[in-house]
């Protein structure tokens, strides 16, 4: 190698860390100049809180999201200060929020850092569907809306009652729902989604599978015979195979009959937020047109 | 006090000896050669000398001091070596060390960890450049040398070390003949002059008989004959100890044996 | 130019690199810190997270360099780096294993020594896979390399895998696969100062050793060196010092490859003078590419190790191709 080279290297490694370095910077808001009563600032670093705070109309309040909230349309104009429980800490620095409010940490000691800067950090659970609506009255209350969060639970505490039906265990179809191909995976017991697929009437699988959301081999789905597949891919590269080209699953009942079904929007079975009672209704719906095409 | 003193050494690798029951005594001054059949002990002779294998029986003295409680370093400063063939580090492209750099290795036993080469070992590297002829090639990697030049520029290593014994293993082993002559002329010149001690290890009977005071043959890791070359090479010695046909004659000009293949 | 007048010189304009790439890194990143605004009370919280972050570049560029250096001397092999070699993969496991064991509270030399423990048990293996007799051969050495590697990845990927099912912290435990800079405890950062001080410290004594073992260990044994006490001596402090680096920023790449033959290409061989300046060097690059990890996404960061391996990579291909055509076995 000669020497030029090496100095070429040095001047393209410096020259993208000056291009780095003088783009995408934003303004420290020193923290000094907060008054009292000035509006609450927001971060949310999980879609499922960006939509609470949406429904709970503070979404003027909102100065920054994760890259993973996408819901409603208007969250795509907020600043992204980081990933889904990876924030940027500098950003987060930068616009010196108030309240911090994430599901998950990639790294708990991230919360320190953050606390020391001054914000506030609120970790929520959302585990099942009773801890998504609880959060709601626990966001509610950090953001000073304690009492339209509750009218709002209340709301969806009364739908979700509404859409959970009795149905004795022999008639619940059994459903099986398909959360990524590679490597075939779903939820068990724990898990909101199972919750949903128990209140609308039907019987999971995987219930039993010990761990929340985990990973399920094909022989075990082809030995539950589901009567219902949902496809529910969460990343966006997956795509739906054909099922019945699948090794061994072409004696499914669920294949055999027709009863994969992808048309439910996986966001409202698969993102704890408020919508999930949207999905919970549509779930309802679909297993009660199965049984009564079973009664037929 | 003679330059080395080897007595009854026995020594090897794990518990097999190599050397039985050797004892040889080289005085200063002396050009002595080693012989003998392949896998006869002689490059562990030079190990043990050097301090590099631990003797299992016997002892070793260099200058009247014995092996085992001399500091690797000052064993260097006593004894240096030329080995057969040098496997240099490889390094990407010509970076590699200078002719120059690898010389001034020759002075490690005299420089402290962190000090640099002062100018008594610069005049040591120099001088020794100029003996072994490499000052031409002085700020070429060493890399890019011939084999010949190469192994000039281990010598000049070696003679940098400034030592009064010299301890050559094979030294012009992969070398043309006029590689071989001048190297050990070289030597010779060093042992007249400076009065060097050198022993050597040669596989050619012919260069050992040309230029050896004396020679000693080693046989399955014993001393089988010491002497000058023209009471030590003849055909019968040389049946008993390489188990070889040879016809011993005399060089035209210097008087001295030669060995000549006897085909059976 | 003598090796002392090299030396100095290199030291003068790396020193004065590593200051200035140091003040760069305190204003570079997606927060706004004016020139004028380092010292004030108002981007101190910042300030102070960039020197710190700024601080573990310097001295995980520096160990992984001089590691690199060690390995290269000691193996006589001018591929060897700690990464290429599976040094840092064991050590990536020692480390993991105390995180997920839950030893890290234990104190900040917990992981740091699991590492270096690690670290220790991958040199031994890939030095005694690829010695055949006396000799260590260029290219089994790389092949016991990738060997060890691939073993030690795959039990890395095995915790993560045993710790998903679990729903614990996989995610830093991933993301530190591909090593950052970022600084989440102080204590790491002191414990990896410590341990890489002391390792460069140690090496800057071994560095005519270096040299001498670049002819071989035989005529290096005739020079008065202790050829089997220091080759152990200087695995133990490149195994330190890889340890150290790993346990506080993860697998950062082609550090040890890069930087020693950057430097050499301008000062030549001698390790008196490539050691103490590849730590220079190597803290000025990591420091850089940090600000370009911080800096070259509108948020967020990019792992470093992606930074390092995309140059390190090609780099690699072509000394392997030098090392074909050119070197002298």
């Amino acid at each position: 190698m000669k020497q030029w080279m090496l100095w070429a290297a040095v001047a393209a490694i410096v020259t993208v860390a000056i291009i780095g370095t003088v783009s995408h910077q934003v303004p420290v808001r020193p923290r000094t100049d907060r008054a009292e009563g000035d509006p609450l600032r927001l971060v949310s670093l999980s879609p499922s809180v960006t939509e609470i705070l949406f429904e709970l109309g503070l979404e003027e309040n909102l100065i920054g999201v994760s890259t993973a909230c996408t819901y409603p349309d208007e969250a795509a104009d907020i600043r992204r200060v980081g990933d889904m429980g990876a924030p940027d800490l500098e950003l987060v620095q930068a616009i010196a929020p108030d309240l911090l409010i994430a599901t998950s940490f990639r790294d708990t000691e991230m919360v320190r850092v953050i606390e020391a800067t001054g914000a506030e950090v609120l970790l929520v659970d959302q585990g099942c569907l009773d801890e998504v609506v609880d959060s709601i009255r626990v966001i509610g209350r950090a953001a000073g809306h304690e009492e339209r969060a509750a009218n709002y639970a209340q709301g969806l505490r009364a739908r979700i009652e509404e859409a959970t039906v009795t149905v004795p265990e022999g008639e619940r179809p059994r459903v099986f729902v398909e959360l990524s191909p590679q490597p075939l995976s779903t939820g068990a017991k724990g898990t909101f989604l199972d919750d949903l697929i128990v209140r609308a009437g039907g019987s999971n699988i995987a219930h039993d599978m010990g761990t929340p959301w985990t990973r399920i081999s094909p022989d075990e789905v082809v030995a539950h015979d589901p009567e219902i597949i949902i496809i529910a891919y969460m990343m966006d590269g997956d795509t739906q195979q054909s099922l019945e080209r699948r090794v061994g699953w072409g004696r499914v009942s669920a294949v055999r009959t027709g009863w994969v079904i992808d048309t439910i929007d996986e966001d409202l079975i698969m993102r704890p937020g408020p919508r999930l009672v949207d999905g919970l209704e549509e779930l309802g719906d679909l297993f009660r047109r199965y049984r009564e095409q079973e009664q037929q | 006090m003679n330059a080395l003193e080897i007595r009854d050494l026995t020594c090897g690798y794990g518990d097999e000896p190599v050397i039985r029951g050797v004892t040889l005594e080289v005085s200063r001054g002396e050009f002595l050669g080693i012989l003998g059949p392949n896998g006869s002990g002689k490059t562990t002779l030079i190990r043990a000398v050097t301090g590099l294998l631990e003797p299992m029986g016997g002892e070793v003295l260099i200058e009247g001091a014995d092996v085992r409680r001399l500091q690797p370093r000052e064993i260097a400063r006593r004894v240096a070596c030329v080995m057969q063939d040098t496997a240099i580090a490889p390094a990407i492209g010509n970076l590699a060390f200078s002719v120059r750099e690898i010389v001034g290795m020759g002075r490690t036993p005299y420089l402290s960890r962190t000090g640099w080469a002062t100018d008594e070992d610069r005049r040591a590297v120099a001088d020794a450049m100029q003996l072994a002829e490499v000052e031409h090639l002085a700020d070429r990697a060493i890399t890019e040398l011939s084999g010949g030049e190469r192994q000039r520029a281990f010598i000049a290593m070696a003679l940098a070390q400034g030592c009064d014994t010299v301890m050559l293993d094979e030294p012009t082993n992969h070398l043309d003949i006029a590689h071989q002559i001048g190297i050990l002329d070289l030597f010779a010149r060093l042992n007249e002059r400076e009065g060097t001690t050198v022993v050597g290890i040669f596989h050619d009977l012919n260069l050992a008989a040309e230029y050896c005071e004396r020679v000693v043959l080693l046989k399955d890791g014993r001393l089988a004959e010491s002497g000058p070359p023209a009471e030590v090479f003849t055909a019968d010695v040389i049946r008993s100890v390489y188990g070889a046909e040879v016809i011993v004659g005399t060089s035209p000009s210097s008087g001295r044996p030669h060995v000549f293949v006897g085909r059976g | 130019m003598t090796g002392g007048q090299k030396l100095a010189r290199g030291i003068i304009i790396l020193g004065a690199a590593l200051v200035v790439s140091f003040g760069w890194a305190l204003i570079a990143g997606h927060a706004r810190v004016p020139v004028r605004g380092l010292f004030s009370e108002q981007y101190a919280g910042l300030v102070r997270i960039r020197a710190a972050r700024a601080l573990l570049g310097i001295i995980v560029g520096a160990g992984l360099s001089v590691s690199g250096v060690i390995l290269q001397g000691v193996l006589r092999n001018p591929l060897a780096d700690p990464y290429v070699l599976g040094v840092s993969s064991g050590a990536g496991v020692g480390a993991a294993l105390a995180m997920l064991a839950g030893l890290a509270a234990m104190g900040a030399w917990v992981v740091p020594g699991a590492a270096f423990i690690g670290a220790v048990l991958a040199i031994l293996l890939v030095y005694l896979l690829a010695r055949e007799g006396k000799a260590v051969p260029v290219y089994t050495l790389l092949l016991a390399g990738v060997i060890v590697n691939s073993v030690a990845g795959s039990f890395l990927i095995f915790l993560v895998h045993t710790t998903i099912a679990r729903g614990e912290g996989l995610h830093s435990v991933m993301w530190w696969l591909l090593g950052s800079l970022q600084v989440l405890e102080p204590g790491r950062v002191i414990a990896a100062g410590a341990a890489v001080g002391l390792g460069v410290l140690i090496t800057l004594f071994f560095t005519r050793d270096l040299n001498v073992l670049s002819i071989g260990e035989e005529p290096a044994a005739h020079l008065g060196l202790r050829v089997e006490r220091t080759k152990k001596l200087l695995f133990v402090v490149a195994s330190l010092v890889t340890g150290a680096a790993v346990a506080a920023s993860g697998l950062i790449g082609f550090v040890g490859l890069i930087v020693p033959h950057g430097v050499r290409l301008v000062v030549g061989p001698d390790n008196k003078v490539l050691v103490p300046l590849s730590a220079l060097a190597g803290a000025v690059f990591l420091v850089i590419a940090d600000i370009i990890a911080r800096t070259i996404l509108p948020a967020g960061e990019l792992p470093i190790g992606v930074i390092t391996a995309f140059l390190g990579g090609p780099f690699f291909l072509y000394l392997l191709r030098r090392q074909r055509r050119g070197g002298v076995q």
